[in-house]
């Protein structure tokens, strides 16, 4: 537990702010899962307080990349990590380091609005509670009204928070996973597909909330949709048969791609 | 018609659309037809076993029972030899002759008491009364009215179980005229004779019956009842059984005993006295109360379930106690952290087929391993519940590992992303929201142990049990068993008193099954 806040104090935003505005260095990192590749010696930086997209067709190893910088990939039996991985100067693929506090640093939001089946309080509450942020009944209370107004929910369930989460819209659903993630005070938000499963009014919701946290945050996205990787992304990164194929600033990537590979797909002759 | 055949030619080639659309309603039809009639085949099978199971326990809802005054005195009932009052509780002759002696100052002759014959209440029936008097002396010296059953025999025989009867009034018949005892030929007692106008067709029948299977008849008026010993052109001889003539009765009726004397259980006279106390009131139904408060009798009309319920009970704690913890926790550990090799998969395999074992292995599993080996205490709860935790065990493992594995895996992915631990992650997600799931296959394999005897018999629980158990390690044994035990006894009475245990089983095991459902709608709608 010691090793453990010893990360946690390491990965802290402040700790950070001497370095450059990279965030994590990744460097030949690859995924196997069994036999199979998921992705082949990555090798990229990703800024700080900027969103950074992950495009690419499906199965080209964006989402597996996307959760190896949390070591989600340990709970899938059989996936094989390697390479480096360094956020905040820690290699988080090394064996001494414990993939639970790191998450504690790393939130993640989901294809899927996965809110617990607990009241709205609870579903924000639960990551303070089991980290032990807060230091009574009133500052539970703050992180969690805090952290609903930084995800753009708090006028919508300020006077229902101990209705399930579950009764929620799909879209305030999302927000409210959102939410959940950073009242752990995370350095980072990866977010797998957040969209995908809703309206475009939702949609739109959440894209200006990520425009909002990018002044905080280091968020990491993928998608599908080029269209939200060109609206929200200042980086982007495109993903191909598992490998990167470039990585460069968003609007350069959409005019004037250097690898034809790139200039096919975001014009639609594949994926 | 020769349109659409065209079109369909054109589009599906050698097939005819029409014909594979008619051929799949038919087919549709002919299956949803099997399943329903299937459906109700299962129901009416149930219903029909239902409704024989309760019909029969009704006639254990109540029994017939002498209602006496008794006026118990320490003179009568202490002994000399005896200084103790509590000595009073063991002096059953001393309460059956009080009771015998009011029985007969209503039917004049002590008939009933020939030992031949079967007693008219069991000599234990009055332990209840003997030991309330012990218990509390200041009973002595009362006169107070006392309840006693009377023995199954005469009972099931009140209830039309034992003999086929008729009844009917001889409304024209004149009065009672007392012949001469010689009139008849027979001169065992007193004779009298009764004319009628119009002799009642079942006389009659029963009259030209074959001598082999006489039926007999009895005449019956308030005060006394008489048995018909021959019949003249338009008068019945009739030899009195018991009771005290009047001149002129109110009403005069007839009884037909259809079965023959030699192939039932109960004797003319003993069919004469009985239904001469029932008139007199001294023989009234009562609600069979002791069967819900009395432990097991070798007397049908004295038997009761409590001892079983109590066993029962303790079973299903102990077995509720080792196999709901054991199970929860086992199945947590497969579904959520055992590695998936060899050895989880060969526990997985096991655990299957260990559901599919025969209870009556387990059985012989308890008798060879806890009775012979650890010496544990034959015949008691804490034995019998043992062995049906291991019986319940893979239920409650496969229904918990199914239950878990229905959790959502994005809630786990949640949890994790959060930094949860794994542990966190079951305790504070996963298990809640499997948590009905789980609780109704506790409640269900719980249930089923709760119906079990074979392994039961093994180990010894099958015996007689008059005194409700205290504690797990008493002598015991459970309501299925008793059930069986019940179900083999020789005299008719047993059979109403199975059906109505088995009817407060199947109520216990129906509220088991309504308890599951509602605690999982409660917990599901959270």
């Amino acid at each position: 537990m010691a090793a453990a806040d010893d990360n946690l104090s390491e990965w802290s935003p402040s700790a950070a702010k001497d370095a450059e505005s990279v965030k994590v260095r990744c460097h030949n990192v690859s995924v196997m899962y069994g036999d199979r590749v998921g992705l082949k010696d990555v090798s990229l930086n990703i800024p700080d307080r900027a969103v950074t997209a992950l495009i690419g067709p499906s199965g080209c190893g964006k989402s597996s990349f996307l959760r190896c910088l949390n070591r989600m990939n340990d709970t899938i039996p059989d996936a094989q990590v390697s390479g480096e991985i360094i956020i905040n100067g820690v290699n988080v693929n090394s064996a001494d380091v414990d993939p639970v506090a790191l998450r504690a640093s790393v939130g993640m939001v989901f294809q899927n609005p996965n809110p617990f089946p607990k009241s709205i309080f609870d579903n924000v509450a639960y990551g303070p509670r089991i980290h032990a942020l807060a230091d009574g009944k009133e500052a539970l209370e703050a992180i969690v009204h805090r952290s609903l107004r930084r995800a753009g929910l708090w006028d919508e369930v300020k006077d229902r928070l101990s209705e399930p989460g579950t009764s929620l819209s799909g879209g305030q659903q999302q927000r409210l996973c959102i939410a959940r993630a950073i009242a752990v005070s995370p350095d980072m938000i990866l977010m797998d597909e957040p969209c995908s499963s809703l309206d475009p009014v939702a949609t739109a919701r959440i894209e200006e909330l990520i425009d909002e946290l990018r002044a905080r945050y280091c968020i990491v996205i993928v998608t599908h949709s080029l269209q939200q990787a060109a609206r929200v992304s200042q980086q982007t990164a495109f993903f191909h048969l598992g490998k990167l194929v470039e990585m460069d600033d968003t609007g350069r990537i959409f005019t004037n791609p250097a690898e034809g590979r790139t200039h096919d797909y975001i014009t639609g002759r594949f994926g | 018609m020769a349109d659409p055949k065209e079109i369909n030619m054109s589009h599906t080639g050698a097939l005819s659309g029409v014909r594979v659309v008619r051929t799949r309603r038919i087919v549709d039809r002919v299956l949803k037809g099997l399943a329903i009639s299937c459906v109700g085949l299962s129901i009416a099978f149930l219903a029909v076993i239902i409704l024989s199971v309760v019909s029969i326990s009704l006639r254990a809802l109540t029994q017939y029972q002498l209602f006496v005054v008794l006026t118990p005195t320490l003179e009568r009932l202490l002994p000399e030899s005896a200084s103790n009052v509590s000595d009073i509780g063991n002096n059953m002759e001393g309460f059956n002759t009080l009771v015998l002696e009011e029985v007969h100052s209503v039917l004049g002759e002590p008939l009933l008491s020939d030992s031949n014959h079967i007693e008219l209440f069991a000599p234990l029936a009055v332990a209840s009364i003997a030991e309330a008097t012990a218990e509390s002396p200041n009973l002595l010296g009362v006169s107070r009215q006392y309840r006693i059953p009377i023995s199954s025999v005469f009972d099931q025989y009140l209830k039309g179980q034992i003999a086929d009867e008729s009844f009917g009034s001889l409304s024209q018949a004149s009065m009672f005229s007392e012949m001469k005892p010689s009139a008849a030929g027979r001169a065992s007692g007193d004779l009298y004779s009764v004319g009628f106008r119009e002799m009642p067709r079942d006389i009659k029948t029963a009259m030209n019956r074959k001598r082999a299977d006489l039926p007999s008849i009895f005449v019956e008026t308030d005060n006394a009842i008489f048995q018909v010993i021959s019949v003249a052109d338009d008068q019945l001889i009739l030899e009195k059984r018991v009771g005290d003539i009047v001149p002129e009765p109110d009403r005069i009726d007839y009884r037909v005993v259809w079965t023959p004397e030699v192939q039932r259980a109960i004797l003319d006279q003993q069919i004469a006295e009985v239904n001469y106390l029932k008139r007199a009131g001294v023989i009234r139904p009562a609600l069979n109360l002791r069967f819900l408060s009395s432990g097991d009798s070798t007397y049908p009309e004295l038997a009761g379930i409590l001892a079983a319920l109590v066993g029962s009970f303790l079973t299903l704690i102990v077995t509720a106690l080792i196999s709901v913890p054991i199970g929860i926790m086992a199945a947590i550990w497969l579904e959520e952290f055992a590695p998936r090799n060899r050895l989880t998969t060969f526990i997985e395999v096991n655990i299957n087929n260990l559901a599919a074992v025969p209870s009556i292995v387990f059985g012989l599993l308890g008798a060879a391993v806890l009775l012979n080996f650890f010496g544990l205490p034959r015949s008691a709860p804490i034995v019998g519940g043992l062995v049906l935790a291991l019986l319940t065990l893979p239920t409650v493992i496969i229904a918990s590992r199914a239950a878990l594995n229905a959790v959502s895996q994005d809630i786990r992915t949640a949890a994790l992303s959060l930094g949860a631990s794994p542990m966190q992650m079951v305790i504070d997600h996963v298990l809640p929201v499997a948590a009905p799931g789980i609780i109704t296959g506790v409640i269900l394999g719980l249930a089923r142990s709760l119906g079990e005897t074979a392994p039961l018999l093994l180990i010894g629980m099958v015996v007689f049990i008059g005194e409700v158990p205290s504690g797990v390690g008493d002598e015991a044994t459970t309501l299925p068993v008793l059930i069986y035990k019940w179900s083999t006894g020789a005299e008719r009475a047993w059979e109403p008193l199975t059906a109505a245990t088995i009817v407060v089983l199947l109520i216990i095991l129906v509220l088991m099954n309504v308890l599951a459902s509602y605690l999982r709608q409660r917990y599901e709608r959270r």
